[in-house]
C-alpha cells in the first residue's frame, strides 16, 4: 500500500485530535518514551536525554501525565521515578500514528515545525501554515 | 542429599554444559568484551524462561534503547513485545546509578515492578565496575547489589563489560558472583571462534573448559560442549561388547583374513596413501550394510556428496538408492574453518537420530590437518568419537591417509592414535616391474589372531575391490629368527649356512 502524504495540515489535524502535544518538548518526551516505554529515571537525567531545561521537562511531563499518555506512580519517595508510556488510551491510534511519523528525523522536524508555527500564531495572532512541505507516512493507526 | 533446584537456561547446548542448569537464586555474571554475545545470552535467558518455563522476567537496560533490543531480538524469532503484552516480561530503561541505589531500598520500585508480574529471572545489561556511593570498594558495592537481588529470590544474570587486558586480574565482582560465564572471541588463523567458559558456579557441577558457541540467526545461541570434556562414565560402561558377532566388510576375500568380519562396535583404521583404495573399501563396507538392511553413516570431509555418489557408481554401487531407502546417511562437511566442538555435536545428533549400525569417516587425516598434530585436540577428538561409536554399538571404519608411497615407517605418522583403535589395515602399493599393485596387510586385530601376511588386491571398474586368494609370488618359507642376521636393523639377511642347508 502506498503511504499517505503527511502534509502540515494533516499533522495539525493529528495534533488537534491528540490535543495535549503543544510544545516541542512534549513531542520529544513522547518520542523518548516511545523508544523507552518503561523508564526509571530522575527528571534531571530525563532533561539531559531530551535536551530541554528542567522546568520545561517538568511542565511537559505534567501535561502528558494529565492527558493520560504517561503513567508515573504518585506516592514515590524515590528520587527516580518510573515512567510508563500508556499506549492503550483512547488516543492510542492517533498517538501511534504521530509517533511512527515523528520517529524519523524528517518527521520529527515537520511536527516541530508545525508546533512552532502554532506557538508563533498563538503569540502574534493567526498565521497560515506553510502548506508547501509534504512528507510520506505509512497508513494505519 | 536433595537435588538442587536448577534453573534451565533453555539455551541450546548450555544446559548440557551446566549439567542441567544453574541453581535458583544464583547471581550469574556474564563477562566479556564488546561483541562477545553477552546481551544475546542474557536476553535469551529471560526470553526462554518466560516462553518455555513459565518464569516471567525483567530486562534492565542502561544504554541500549528498548526498541532496538526488541528489533534485534526479532532477528532470532523472539517476540518480546508479545511477552510484554502478556505480562511475562518487562523491559526497564534506567541508569546505573539509579539501579544501584534502587536495590539498596527496602521498597525498591524496580523490584516491585518485577514482583508485579511474578518475575523469576532478571537480566541486567551493560554493568560496569560499580562504584560505592560513599567511596568504598567496588566489591562491597557489588555485594550490596547481590544481597538486594538475593532478597527477591531472583535468578539474576548481569552482563559485565570487561577488557581482559590482564587475564590474571580478576574483577572484584567475580568473587561475589555465584556463577561466572566468560564469553570470548578468539582469532583462529584468519577466522574467529566464539567460546564460553563456566569459570565458576556455586551449588552444582558443570563441564570445565572453554566450549564453542555460535549466534545463529532465527534461533539464538548454540553452545557446543568442548569435545574433550569427558562424558559420563556410565555412557561408556553401558555399551555391551558382543564377543561373537561379526560385521561383514563387504570386500570379497577380506572377511576370511579378519576371522569373518570386524567385531561389533570395534574401531578399524584403514591406512594408506591416496589412491590405495581406502575410499573404495569404505563404499563397499557401506553398501554391504545396505544389502543386509543395516543403517550406515558415511561422513565425508574430502569429497562432496555428488562426487561420492559418482565414485560409488563407478564400482557398481547405487548409493543414492540406499540413501532413498533410509539405509545410508551421507553427511558432508567441508573442512575449512572447522569448529570441532560444533562438528562433534552434529555427529552426536546424527548418531542419536539416525541410529546407524555402521559408520565410515573419510578421512581422519583431514581432521588431523585441521586440528594440528602438536596439540591434544586431534587425539582428544578421536578419543571422543571412538567412545561415541562404541557407546552406540556402531562398527566404525576410519580412513587415514599415510603420505608414504612405498612401504610405511609408521602407521599414523605424526598423529599417534593407533593405540585407540582395535584393527589396523595397511593399504600399500607394491612396485612389480613397471606397475604399482595394490597390497593389503592386516596389521592389528584386537582380540583376534592375525597372520600379518601381505595380500594382493585389485580394484576392477564396475565391481570394486577384492582381496586375491592366490599367495604372493616368491613368498618366503617360514623359518626361525635364528636363521637371520640383522633383524632389528630392518634389513634381515639369511645366514649363508642356513640357505646352503635348505633343500632345493
Amino acid at each position: 500500500m502506498k503511504p499517505k502524504r503527511m502534509t502540515p495540515k494533516r499533522i495539525a489535524n493529528l495534533l488537534d485530535r491528540i490535543g495535549c502535544v503543544r510544545h516541542p518538548c512534549d513531542l520529544d518526551l513522547l518520542l523518548f518514551f516511545y523508544r523507552h516505554p518503561r523508564a526509571f529515571l530522575i527528571s534531571e537525567r530525563l532533561a539531559v536525554y531530551v535536551g530541554y531545561d528542567l522546568p520545561q521537562v517538568t511542565q511537559s511531563l505534567e501535561t502528558l501525565i494529565t492527558a493520560g499518555l504517561l503513567q508515573r506512580p504518585k506516592d514515590s519517595t524515590h528520587p527516580a521515578r518510573l515512567y510508563v508510556l500508556e499506549p492503550r488510551t483512547a488516543l492510542g491510534g492517533w498517538l501511534s500514528l504521530l509517533l511512527r511519523f515523528a520517529d524519523t528525523r524528517e518527521g520529527r522536524l515537520a511536527v516541530i515545525h508545525v508546533l512552532k508555527q502554532r506557538q508563533s500564531s498563538a503569540s502574534s495572532g493567526y498565521k497560515s501554515l506553510d502548506l508547501s512541505r509534504t512528507l510520506d507516512v505509512s497508513p494505519g493507526g | 542429599m536433595p537435588e538442587p533446584d536448577l534453573v534451565k537456561t533453555g539455551i541450546k547446548g548450555l544446559d548440557n554444559v551446566l549439567f542441567g542448569g544453574i541453581p535458583r537464586g544464583n547471581i550469574i555474571l556474564v563477562a566479556g568484551t564488546a561483541g562477545t554475545g553477552k546481551t544475546t545470552l542474557g536476553v535469551e535467558f529471560v526470553y526462554r524462561g518466560a516462553r518455555e518455563f513459565d518464569e516471567p522476567g525483567v530486562i534492565v537496560l542502561f544504554e541500549v534503547a528498548p526498541d532496538k533490543l526488541i528489533r534485534d531480538a526479532a532477528l532470532f524469532g523472539w517476540d518480546l513485545r508479545e511477552l510484554e503484552r502478556d505480562r511475562r516480561l518487562k523491559i526497564v530503561f534506567t541508569t546505573r546509578q539509579v539501579f544501584q541505589q534502587e536495590l539498596l531500598q527496602a521498597d525498591s520500585v524496580l523490584l516491585a515492578e518485577a514482583a508485579e508480574i511474578g518475575a523469576r529471572r532478571l537480566f541486567v545489561d551493560g554493568l560496569v565496575r560499580l562504584g560505592e556511593p560513599n567511596g568504598g570498594e567496588p566489591r562491597e558495592a557489588f555485594h550490596l547489589l547481590a544481597e538486594g537481588l538475593h532478597r527477591e529470590n531472583l535468578t539474576a544474570m548481569l552482563a559485565l563489560e570487561s577488557t581482559f587486558a590482564d587475564p590474571a586480574a580478576r574483577a572484584p565482582e567475580e568473587f561475589v558472583a555465584d556463577t561466572i560465564l566468560k564469553l570470548s572471541i578468539e582469532p583462529v588463523q584468519r577466522a574467529v571462534l566464539r567460546s564460553l567458559e563456566v569459570v565458576k558456579s556455586r551449588g552444582h557441577e558443570y563441564a570445565l573448559g572453554r566450549h564453542s558457541f555460535r549466534i545463529v540467526n532465527g534461533q539464538g545461541l548454540e553452545v557446543y560442549r568442548r569435545v574433550q570434556a569427558p562424558r559420563s562414565l556410565q555412557r561408556e560402561v553401558g555399551a555391551a561388547f558382543d564377543a561373537t558377532s561379526r560385521v561383514a566388510t563387504g570386500i570379497p576375500g577380506l572377511d576370511e583374513l579378519v576371522n569373518g568380519g570386524y567385531f561389533v562396535a570395534s574401531t578399524t583404521l584403514v591406512v594408506g596413501i591416496s589412491g590405495a583404495g581406502k575410499s573404495v573399501m569404505a563404499l563397499q563396507y557401506i553398501a554391504e550394510g545396505a544389502r543386509r538392511g543395516e543403517r550406515s553413516l558415511m561422513i565425508t570431509l574430502d569429497e562432496p556428496p555428488a562426487q561420492v555418489l559418482r565414485n560409488a557408481q563407478s564400482i557398481g554401487i547405487d548409493l543414492q538408492s540406499a540413501i532413498d531407502k533410509g539405509l545410508v546417511h551421507l553427511w558432508y562437511e567441508p573442512p575449512q574453518e572447522f569448529e570441532i566442538d560444533r562438528h562433534f555435536a552434529q555427529i552426536e545428533a546424527i548418531v542419536e537420530r539416525f541410529k546407524p549400525q555402521r559408520a565410515v569417516i573419510d578421512s581422519l587425516s583431514t581432521y588431523g590437518s585441521s586440528l594440528g598434530a602438536t596439540e591434544r585436540s586431534f587425539r582428544d577428538f578421536f578419543h571422543a568419537i571412538v567412545a561415541l561409536m562404541k557407546e552406540h554399538q556402531i562398527t566404525a571404519v576410519y580412513n587415514h591417509e599415510n603420505p608414504e608411497m612405498l612401504g610405511m615407517s609408521s602407521m599414523m605418522g605424526e598423529f599417534k592414535v593407533s593405540s585407540l583403535v582395535d584393527n589396523i589395515i595397511l593399504m600399500n602399493w607394491v612396485e612389480l616391474g613397471d606397475t604399482f599393485r595394490h597390497a593389503l596387510t592386516v596389521a592389528k586385530m584386537r582380540a583376534m589372531p592375525t597372520s600379518r601376511t601381505t595380500h594382493e588386491c585389485e580394484i576392477v571398474n564396475g565391481q570394486g575391490m577384492k582381496v586375491l586368494t592366490r599367495p604372493l609370488a616368491g613368498a618366503l618359507p617360514v623359518v626361525p629368527f635364528a636363521s637371520y642376521l640383522g633383524l632389528l636393523s630392518r634389513a634381515p639377511e639369511r645366514r649363508a649356512s642356513q640357505v646352503a642347508g635348505e633343500a632345493p
